[in-house]
C-alpha cells in the first residue's frame, strides 16, 4: 500500500472525480490514515457548504407525505424506483406475477392474477443472446400505463442499458424507457409511452449506450407480443 | 434536539425523527436535487429517495466522518447525479458555470436560507466569486454535472495536469475561506 499522503488528490477524491484506480489508491490510504480522514472531512464540509449555497426552492407539499409514506411502520420498503406512490400497485402485481412465473405454473398464475382481471399481460422470452431471460409486461386496463419487469437478464458494463421499444403495427419503434438489471439479472421499468400501449401489438428489448437511443441500435435480447 | 440525536432516533425506526430531518433538511436537499437536475420531477424522486437511504442506513451514520448535514448533502448531491446519468438528461442552467450568483440571490431573496443563515450563504458566493473562473468552472463541472476530471479535461480540450490543478485550488480555496470565515465569527 502507499504510505504517502494523498493530500493532493483529496479535493478530487471528495467531489468523486477520480478515476477508478485512483479512487481506490486513495480509498486504501484514507482508510488508515487519520490526518487525511481528518483533511477529507474538511473538503467535504467545504462541499456540503456549496449545497447550502445553492437557490433555496420550497419542494411541493405533497413530497413530505410521500417521503413519509415510504416510511410507514406497516408497509414494507419497496426500493423507491417501484414506489413512487401511485405506481406502487402496479409494482406488487408485477412482481407478484413474476414470482408466479418463476415458480412457473400457469395455473399458479391464473390464481395470483389482480383482480378483476382485466389488466393485460405480455410474456417477453430472451433471444439466443439472453437465452435464460424472462419477462413480464402488465398493461392498465385502459391501456394507458404499465409496468415491466425482467429476471435473469446478463447484467451490462455501465455505459450500456437495455431499451424497451413498442413496435407499431406499421414497424415504426418507440422507446418504452431504459433500464439496468442488477447482479441477478432482476429489472423493473414503469413505461413511459407517447401512446397508449395497447396500441402497440409488438415489443422487443435491446442494448443501448447509457440512457438510450432514438431508435434502436444495439442487439435484441428480448421480444413479445400483446 | 441536535442532528446527531436525529440519526440516532432514525436509526431506532422512529418516523417522528425523520419528519423532524425532513422539516429541516428537506428544502436544502430538494433545491441541490433541482440544482443538479434542473427538473421538478427528477428532483421529487431524488429527495424521496434520499430520506428512504436516510432511514434504511441511519446505522451506518458515524459522527467522527462529518457533520449529519456533510452526510446528507452527499447522498442527496450523488443520488442527483446518478438520476441524471440515467435519465441521460442534459440540464441547461447557470448553475452549472456557478455565473450569475449574484442575480440568483437576488432573484431569491424573498425565500428564507433553508439552513445557512443569509449572510454565511452570501459568504459561500463571495467565496465562489473570488474562484478565477476556470477553477470555477472545472469545481461546477465535477460538482453539479458529475463529471471525473478526465472527462472534464475531454470536455474543456485541456490537459488532464491543468484541470486536476484547478479542481484541487478550486476546492482547496473554497475551504481555506469558510474556515476563515467562520474563525472571524468566533472573534
Amino acid at each position: 500500500m502507499n504510505q504517502e499522503h494523498v493530500l493532493d488528490q483529496l479535493p478530487a477524491y471528495a467531489l468523486d472525480a477520480l478515476n477508478p484506480e485512483e479512487r481506490q489508491g486513495v480509498e486504501e490510504h484514507v482508510r488508515a490514515c487519520p490526518t487525511c480522514q481528518a483533511e477529507l472531512t474538511a473538503y467535504l464540509d467545504a462541499l456540503a457548504a456549496l449545497a447550502q449555497a445553492v437557490p433555496a426552492v420550497e419542494p411541493p407539499a405533497r413530497l413530505r407525505q410521500a417521503v413519509m409514506e415510504q416510511v410507514r411502520p406497516s408497509r414494507p420498503s419497496w426500493p423507491v424506483a417501484l414506489l413512487s406512490s401511485a405506481r406502487l400497485a402496479w409494482s406488487l402485481a408485477a412482481v407478484l406475477l413474476l414470482v408466479s412465473l418463476a415458480l412457473g405454473g400457469a395455473l399458479l398464475l391464473q390464481s395470483l392474477q389482480p383482480e378483476p382481471a382485466t389488466f393485460r399481460s405480455v410474456t417477453l422470452l430472451g433471444d439466443a443472446a439472453a437465452p435464460d431471460a424472462r419477462g413480464l409486461m402488465i398493461i392498465s386496463p385502459d391501456g394507458s400505463t404499465g409496468t415491466l419487469v425482467v429476471d435473469d437478464l446478463p447484467p451490462l458494463p455501465e455505459d450500456r442499458q437495455y431499451q424497451l421499444w413498442l413496435i407499431q403495427p406499421d414497424g415504426e419503434r418507440a422507446s418504452g424507457g431504459v433500464f439496468s438489471v442488477d447482479a441477478d439479472g432482476y429489472g423493473a421499468l414503469v413505461i413511459e409511452a407517447p401512446r397508449p400501449l395497447a396500441e402497440y401489438p409488438r415489443f422487443g428489448i435491446t442494448v443501448e449506450p447509457a440512457g438510450g437511443s432514438p431508435g434502436p441500435t444495439g442487439p435484441r435480447v428480448m421480444a413479445g407480443e400483446l | 434536539m441536535d442532528d446527531e440525536t436525529l440519526i440516532r432516533r432514525i436509526a431506532r425506526s422512529e418516523p417522528e425523527a425523520l419528519a423532524e430531518l425532513y422539516d429541516r433538511y428537506g428544502r436544502l436537499v430538494y433545491s441541490l436535487a433541482l440544482a443538479i437536475t434542473n427538473d421538478a420531477g427528477l428532483s421529487e424522486e431524488v429527495s424521496q429517495d434520499v430520506f428512504l437511504q436516510v432511514w434504511r442506513k441511519a446505522g451506518s451514520y458515524r459522527p467522527e466522518a462529518g457533520r449529519v448535514l456533510t452526510w446528507l448533502s452527499r447522498i442527496a448531491r450523488n443520488r442527483a447525479i446518478d438520476m441524471l446519468r440515467r435519465q441521460n438528461v442534459r440540464p441547461e442552467g447557470s448553475w452549472i458555470s456557478l455565473d450569475g450568483l449574484e442575480s440568483l440571490t437576488a432573484e431569491r431573496a424573498g425565500l428564507e436560507p433553508f439552513v445557512l443563515d443569509s449572510s454565511s450563504r452570501e459568504q459561500v458566493r463571495q467565496a465562489l466569486a473570488a474562484l478565477p473562473p476556470e477553477q470555477r468552472t472545472a469545481l461546477a463541472l465535477a460538482y453539479f454535472r458529475g463529471l471525473s476530471q478526465q472527462e472534464i479535461a475531454a470536455l474543456l480540450h485541456q490537459p488532464l495536469g491543468t484541470i486536476k490543478t484547478r479542481v484541487r485550488l478550486a476546492l482547496h480555496k473554497l475551504r481555506a475561506f469558510l474556515a476563515e470565515e467562520h474563525s472571524e465569527d468566533r472573534r
